[in-house]
């Protein structure tokens, strides 16, 4: 996203704020209309059911408003939502005691092999990708999404998931290494 | 640290498809209904709050006037020691004073705001 983009809709953020704090509770449409999905996609990333992820998003938004009051503007709405969401997540997971078998391989011994992924057509890439996802580990995923698809720095990720900047670096990179794997094995399943 | 490193330009041009959009369409009008509900409900509250106030406040108004005059009611009436009776009113209204005062106070700290 560019930065006169983001720029426009932190404005847009704090407008909308302000209407719900004065009382317009339709004004809140807004944070759905356009925090929905990418809720949605870092629900999924750690509870990895749709209907679970559906539950914690919604918890999470009545949350925000709940609490909208409280937000002090000095951190992206975004940052502030997405850390209600992290949270609900994994309070989610805690509660249900779903056991999420995590992707744990020694990726020293393995050989990845890119190629084999650029080389799908780009809906088998999506559906391997989601697939791929879905085995990772809450955290991993999690972080794979914060930080590609949310284009959140390093710190950013630190301050929604609440984890320091080591751990975020370390399990960055994990993840990383992880997503390969996992999607070779599914590929070469195929 | 292993050796190898995946290209990071390749895996965030891939992990772009990963956005999941919300499946559930009516997910908008189901959250806000139900905010809709609590905004509703904590109206609701906070003028049943107001309304407790107000009938504190009337209470111990006039429980205070009836400390006041309880002892010359008391020595037309009943030929008993007026200070006990108003010794035992005073410490029976000082509690109810104080246990309505606080669950007001709970209350207000709980439902405070919207």
């Amino acid at each position: 996203m560019l930065i006169e983009e983001r720029a426009n809709l932190a404005n847009q953020d704090s407008l909308y704020i302000d209407k719900v704090c004065s009382g317009d509770t339709e004004a809140f449409r807004y944070f759905l209309t356009n925090y929905k999905d990418m809720a949605y996609s870092i629900a999924v990333s750690v509870v990895k059911d749709e209907f679970i992820a559906e539950e914690v998003v919604q918890e999470a938004f009545i949350n925000a408003f709940k609490g909208l009051k409280s937000f002090n503007k000095q951190s992206k709405f975004s940052t502030w939502f997405y850390r209600i969401v992290t949270n609900e997540a994994f309070k989610k997971l805690k509660k249900q005691k779903k056991e999420v078998v995590s992707f744990v391989e020694d990726y020293r011994d393995e050989i990845v092999d890119e190629s084999i992924l650029l080389n799908l057509q780009e809906e088998e890439q999506t559906y391997y990708i989601q697939e791929a996802l879905k085995k990772l580990s809450p955290n991993e995923s999690l972080i794979l999404r914060l930080f590609y698809l949310q284009e959140a720095s390093i710190k950013e990720v630190g301050d929604i998931t609440g984890w320091s900047e080591s751990k975020v670096k370390v399990t960055l990179f994990r993840a990383r290494k992880n997503m390969y794997l996992v999607f070779n094995q599914i590929v070469n399943l195929k | 640290m292993p050796d190898f490193i995946p290209n990071d330009k390749k895996l965030a041009e891939l992990m772009k498809k990963s956005r999941l959009e919300m499946p559930f369409s009516d997910f908008e009008d189901k959250v806000m209904y139900k905010i809709k509900e609590r905004v509703k409900a904590k109206k609701f509250i906070l003028k049943n709050i107001s309304l407790a106030c107000l009938f504190f406040v009337l209470g111990t108004g006039f429980g205070t006037a009836v400390c006041f005059f309880l002892p010359e009611l008391i020595s037309h009436s009943i030929p008993v020691s007026a200070g006990k009776i108003l010794l035992t009113f005073q410490a029976a209204f000082v509690l109810v004073v104080l246990t309505q005062l606080e669950y007001l106070i709970k209350l207000v700290r709980k439902y405070g705001s919207i």
